[in-house]
């Protein structure tokens, strides 16, 4: 159990769910920057599936574009929340109207961050995640 | 017969024209065939030498004329004759280069002949002899002088390359380069000062990522300018400040660029300097000058103070002999104490040292004040003149804490008292200097300063002074507070007529915090009702008490005990939050961070922070963002309601301002 307030950026081990490779290298170097140094790549639904399936021991926070071809975050989240009802969910999204914010909050992510977002911004997003996590554990125990 | 043999004479003319041409043509055909093959032989680079089946020279080319005059005059050389020579000039070669060159392998198999010679114009050759199915002999030669040229040259270069990175690697500065020319931007080189600054491992420095590095200096507050002059292709030079677990180090950072012939960005070389020794000791100094002008004024209040002693004792002492006259006697006691004890608080305001980086100060108010302090330290034969010229209802407003205009005028006042043992007259004078500044003369009508003196006077440890009466330091303190605040000082000064300071304060628009203040609570109840405000502060009483005050103000009150719930409470709230207030030392993420990040998510939201440390100049306190708004611990509350009054009103007048800007624009 981590402490309140000693949010450590080197134990967060991420999947990066995004389908543009442009965005995943840019949030990529933004989490380094930020101490994040085990980030796990997927391009699409189908992958992170398969990687959770497989590796979930490896990731303590899921980080989700909504809007990716063929499956979108929301029904990544959906059909995630069927083998994982715990890990953190992070959604990356480019719609910041209030529907969408709902329809993000209801479908069960643990955060949302709105496109496009500084280094600080996703600073702050992670320790709100991180610190549910916590508090989660900490009611848990 | 005649006709048959001249019939004959033609046949056998034509037969032997036909023979001729032909003959002629293979002949020509031969030759260009022979000159091509020449050519080729020269342009191979090799030099080329063939003996027939009979071991006579039949052909030597150019490069191999070259390097063995000899072959010029082929008639005297049979082939043995020639091997023989070949071997001679191989023993003139160093026995290390026919080492190497002999581990080559044979270009051709069936080589009869293998030597490395010594060419007669000097050249380094491999010379391999083959038969051939006619029993002919080729002989090549390769000239290797080039390649042995270059190869002693690159041991030269790796072994200077070696010495320097050894000289790189003892160096106390950390000295990394980087190659933005790969993608991602990674680190060529990392020495063992910069690993250790760092906390790099050195198997984590090979194939090092640029933005893992700039990771590791997330505790350094210069990143973002690092970032910037990587991107641009940018110089830089700063000291930067960085956080290891209690401790704090300072590291002056060099960026440089490096470009190629063409300009196109080839490396970056970049240099850290340990620099938190010569930090320590510019702390250690300043402490110094600030018990030094501490001591200076002590021994002018410990006169007036004792002054007081003695009037309560004398007092004291009547009422013993007398005491049915006590009650006559007991207002003069008070009266003694109560200047003894105004005595002492401005003597906690003076080595308090509160600096408030946007304090405005009413100059009008803080030299009445000042001139107040200063009588009793001058003592009765000096005479103080306060004088502000100009319009005189129009409002002084200068840039500068009441901190520093109290150690300006206090240092300057004790040097003119010491100037004027006879006493005699300081005159403080105040105008507007131009649009950007007031002007503040301090002078006296002392002995004055000599003029080879005067260059030097803001020197520190410069005294004109005897022995024990000064350090030295007070006009250099007096200097760089006036440097700080981006005001200036300047100094006149004629033997035996006095000296003259000019002083430039910068002027404020704004009116000093205390002013806003209105008529107590009441200005607050009316500007703050409504407002919506996020409290964060570790220690729970103080949080609960801010928070009654607040709510008890009128105002919504959010709060959090540390800096990562703060950020959770806000994300759940999805109202406004028009101010927070938060604690700077605080468990896990600290209050210049949170206010940083909240900025991120909320740029509207106004900062306050608060802390028991002093705003800065401590070791043990993290540095303010320019502009900060700050506050001493304990809380004023009526400070703070103050200070959240100034930061909603500046936020309204921002908001009216883009209002109009965009009228304007639409």
């Amino acid at each position: 159990m981590a402490q309140a307030g000693t949010v450590k950026f080197d134990e967060l081990k991420v999947l990066l769910v995004e389908d543009q490779i442009e965005a995943k290298a840019m949030i990529r170097n933004m989490l380094t920057e930020l101490g994040v140094n085990q980030v796990f790549e997927a391009t699409n639904g189908r992958e992170a599936l398969e990687f959770m399936d497989s590796a979930f021991e490896f990731v303590n926070l899921v980080m989700c574009d909504w809007n990716m071809p063929s499956m979108s975050g929301v029904e990544l989240l959906r059909q995630l929340r069927t083998v994982d009802g715990e890990v953190p969910f992070l959604m990356v999204t480019g719609r910041t109207d209030l529907e969408s914010v709902i329809e993000a909050k209801s479908s069960g992510v643990t955060g949302y961050i709105a496109k496009p977002f500084s280094p600080q911004q996703l600073e702050a997003k992670l320790r709100i995640v991180m610190h549910r996590m916590d508090s989660k554990t900490v009611e848990a125990s | 017969m005649i006709m048959m043999l001249s019939k004959f004479a033609i046949v056998i003319s034509c037969i032997s024209i036909a023979v001729f041409v032909v003959v002629l043509l293979r002949y020509r055909r031969n030759k260009a065939y022979m000159g091509m093959l020449g050519d080729a032989l020269d342009a191979s680079g090799i030099g080329i030498v063939f003996f027939d089946e009979r071991e006579v020279l039949r052909v030597a080319n150019d490069q191999a004329r070259a390097l063995l005059p000899v072959l010029e005059r082929p008639e005297r050389l049979a082939l043995r004759r020639f091997f023989n020579m070949l071997y001679d000039k191989g023993q003139e070669v160093d026995e290390r280069i026919r080492a190497i060159l002999s581990t080559m392998p044979a270009r051709v198999e069936g080589t009869t002949f293998r030597e490395v010679i010594r060419a007669d114009n000097g050249r380094i050759c491999l010379v391999e002899a083959q038969k051939g199915m006619s029993e002919s002999t080729t002989i090549t030669f390769n000239d290797f002088s080039r390649m042995l040229e270059q190869q002693s040259r690159v041991q030269q270069l790796s072994r200077i390359n070696h010495d320097l990175i050894q000289a790189v690697e003892a160096s106390t500065c950390g000295v990394m380069l980087t190659d933005p020319k790969t993608e991602p931007h990674s680190v060529l080189f990392m020495n063992n000062a910069c690993r250790d600054f760092w906390d790099i491992a050195p198997a984590e420095s090979v194939d090092m990522r640029l933005g893992e590095f700039l990771g590791r200096m997330k505790e350094s507050d210069c990143l973002d300018a690092l970032r910037y002059a990587f991107e641009m292709g940018e110089t830089l030079q700063q000291e930067t400040k960085v956080r290891k677990g209690d401790d704090v180090y300072w590291y002056d950072l060099r960026l440089a660029p490096v470009f190629d012939a063409d300009g196109g960005l080839e490396l970056f070389i970049v240099v850290f300097t340990d620099v938190t020794a010569l930090k320590r000791s510019e702390n250690e100094f300043f402490k110094a000058q600030k018990l030094e002008a501490l001591g200076r004024l002590s021994a002018g209040v410990a006169h007036d103070f004792n002054n007081v002693l003695s009037i309560i004792n004398g007092y004291a002492r009547q009422i013993e002999n007398s005491p049915q006259d006590a009650l006559s006697h007991i207002d003069k006691i008070q009266n003694a104490a109560r200047r003894g004890s105004e005595l002492t608080q401005r003597m906690l305001t003076f080595s308090q040292h509160k600096v408030v980086r946007d304090a405005v100060i009413d100059l009008r108010d803080a030299l009445e004040d000042q001139v107040a302090l200063l009588r009793p330290v001058l003592g009765a034969g000096i005479d103080v003149a306060l004088r502000f010229d100009g319009d005189g209802d129009a409002e002084m407003y200068a840039k500068c804490a009441m901190d520093t205009i109290s150690q300006v005028v206090i240092n300057l006042a004790i040097n003119a008292r010491d100037a004027m043992p006879d006493g005699g007259t300081l005159s403080l004078a105040v105008c507007e200097h131009d649009n950007e500044f007031w002007r503040l003369v301090v002078s006296d009508t002392g002995q004055g300063i000599p003029k080879d003196k005067l260059p030097h006077i803001f020197d520190p440890f410069y005294t004109t002074k005897e022995q024990g009466k000064g350090t030295g330091l007070g006009l250099s303190v007096v200097y760089g507070l006036l440097k700080d605040i981006g005001g200036d000082i300047d100094v006149k000064s004629t033997l035996s007529r006095g000296a003259e300071f000019t002083i430039l304060l910068p002027k404020s628009d704004e009116a000093p915090a205390d002013m806003l203040q209105g008529s107590g609570d009441a200005a607050c109840n009316i500007s703050l009702k409504g407002y919506t405000v996020m409290v964060v502060e570790d220690e729970v009483d103080l949080r609960k008490l801010m928070c009654a005050f607040l709510e008890g103000q009128g105002l919504n009150v959010i709060a959090a005990e540390n800096g990562d719930e703060a950020l959770c409470v806000q994300d759940e709230h999805m109202g406004d939050i028009d101010i927070l207030i938060t604690d700077i030392v605080m468990p896990g993420l600290n209050g210049i961070k949170l206010g940083e990040l909240m900025k991120a998510l909320r740029p509207d939201m106004e900062v306050i922070f608060m802390s028991g440390y002093p705003a800065r100049g401590d070791e043990g306190n993290l540095d303010l963002p320019e502009g900060a708004a700050f506050l001493q611990k304990p809380v004023d509350m009526e400070a703070l309601c103050v200070l959240m009054a100034k930061k909603i009103e500046v936020r309204k007048k921002q908001v009216q301002h883009d209002i109009l800007e965009q009228a304007i624009a639409s």
